[in-house]
């Protein structure tokens, strides 16, 4: 077969790894340029040219004449894998087989962006992952192959977010073989959309923590945010500590009652801080102060007070 | 008594992180994750430096952020899958 993808992250490296192995022609990998990204690397860029693989930048999805390139080269699939270009439909109408997605959220539910930190803030637990045909409609086309997972109590969104790579590459995988051994039995499910829930790029309340609020859901947000060392879409739950503003990078639930004020820094130590959420002490551990993380006993004492954002941030934020 | 092959892939790799990707590793066990080492730049060039010094294949069933999580553990991955590729050589040389 010939395949196009379009490709970014964990598991559009997985997918091309696999690929490099496979037998199938890769026509053109999309992905993003060494000049886009924000410290002038590319690694997926790099790694498709690595594995023998001809790179177009990301964007030229959105380009009609794409279309034209890919019925020329007798593309059968188009794979689409984390890229979140929004694909113009006759580039999508190109391929003979169509052109399919790997969603990282369990469709019709947690359509749209980021669905890992949407699902660890509302406090689900199970996630999964979709592949689906594509249709110009964002995340509603037929569903093919699906699977849901659990999500553990103290999975971070980058634990999940593995999880999602590599259950997600393998129904990929599974994709690349029904559809190049026997197309007409791939299952095809039509979605149905009056369960849809479509989820936006920003974090709710612009990421900042609201210590009045349950300790399950400041941590829920935490871990929502947590994709440390890699870089968050939400960037860090926030906080205030008198002019600073925190990033809160690790925090965990303690089952410990409190009856404190809400946001009051009690008992610290090497482990963490110890703050007040509305029913419960929650321990914060890591910090982020401007660009350094920092063990929440370098910045907190007993007796400190965090808040939240001076100004309502509703639907705002500052580090998408 | 340590596995002699796993010792030595531990210090390939510890070299490897630090010549390739600027990581210095305080030891074995360390958390890549947790201590900041590993960004996801640096981790998907890390995941090619593995193949391509180590000739191995790490399988998306191997996709797991624990095993990635220390030099040791990435060791001990890396180990298996050349053992299983010792283990397929032989059967194929005895089935000839």
């Amino acid at each position: 077969m010939n395949i196009v993808v379009a490709a970014q992250e964990m598991a559009g490296l997985q997918v091309l790894k696999e690929l490099a192995r496979g037998s199938h022609r890769v026509v053109a990998v999309l992905t993003s340029p060494p000049e886009a990204s924000q410290d002038g690397r590319s690694n997926l860029w790099n790694a498709a040219n690595d594995l023998g693989f001809e790179t177009f930048p990301a964007k030229l999805v959105q380009d009609p004449t794409l279309g034209d390139m890919l019925r020329s080269e007798h593309a059968d699939i188009l794979l689409n894998v984390h890229s979140l270009y929004i694909i113009h439909p006759s580039v999508l109408a190109a391929p003979r087989l169509g052109a399919f997605n790997l969603h990282p959220g369990p469709l019709p539910r947690y359509a749209g962006l980021n669905s890992v930190s949407w699902a660890i803030f509302r406090g689900e637990k199970e996630h999964g992952v979709t592949i689906h045909k594509m249709e110009p409609e964002i995340d509603t086309g037929d569903i093919v192959y699906q699977e849901i997972f659990p999500i553990a109590d103290e999975d971070t969104a980058l634990a999940v977010s593995f999880k999602c790579t590599q259950r997600g590459v393998a129904l990929m995988l599974r994709l690349l073989e029904t559809v190049s051994s026997a197309p007409d039995a791939l299952p095809l499910v039509a979605q149905d959309l009056s369960r849809r829930e479509y989820f936006g790029k920003v974090a709710p309340n612009g990421g900042w923590i609201s210590w009045t609020a349950s300790a399950e859901r400041v941590v829920n947000l935490v871990r929502a945010c947590d994709y440390f060392p890699f870089r968050s879409p939400w960037g860090e739950a926030m906080t205030r500590l008198g002019q600073n503003e925190l990033g809160v990078a690790k925090a965990s639930r303690t089952g410990l009652a409190s009856h404190a004020e809400p946001g009051t820094v009690g008992e610290v130590s090497g482990s963490g801080a110890f703050v007040a959420a509305a029913d419960e002490w929650v321990l914060v551990k890591k910090l982020k102060l401007g660009d350094k993380y920092l063990a929440a006993v370098d910045l907190l004492k007993s007796g400190d007070r965090l808040e939240p954002s001076r100004q309502p941030t509703v639907g705002v934020t500052n580090y998408a | 008594m340590p596995d002699p092959d796993y010792q030595q892939i531990q210090t390939q790799l510890t070299g490897l992180l630090a010549e390739k990707l600027n990581v210095e590793v305080a030891s074995e066990d360390a958390d890549l994750f947790e201590s900041g080492a590993l960004d996801s730049q640096k981790f998907v060039e890390l995941l090619l430096h593995i193949e391509q010094q180590f000739g191995t294949h790490t399988t998306i069933e191997d996709f797991e952020i624990e095993n990635f999580r220390s030099v040791g553990r990435i060791a001990a991955l890396i180990l298996k899958h050349k053992n299983a590729a010792c283990d397929a050589g032989t059967a194929t040389v005895q089935h000839r």
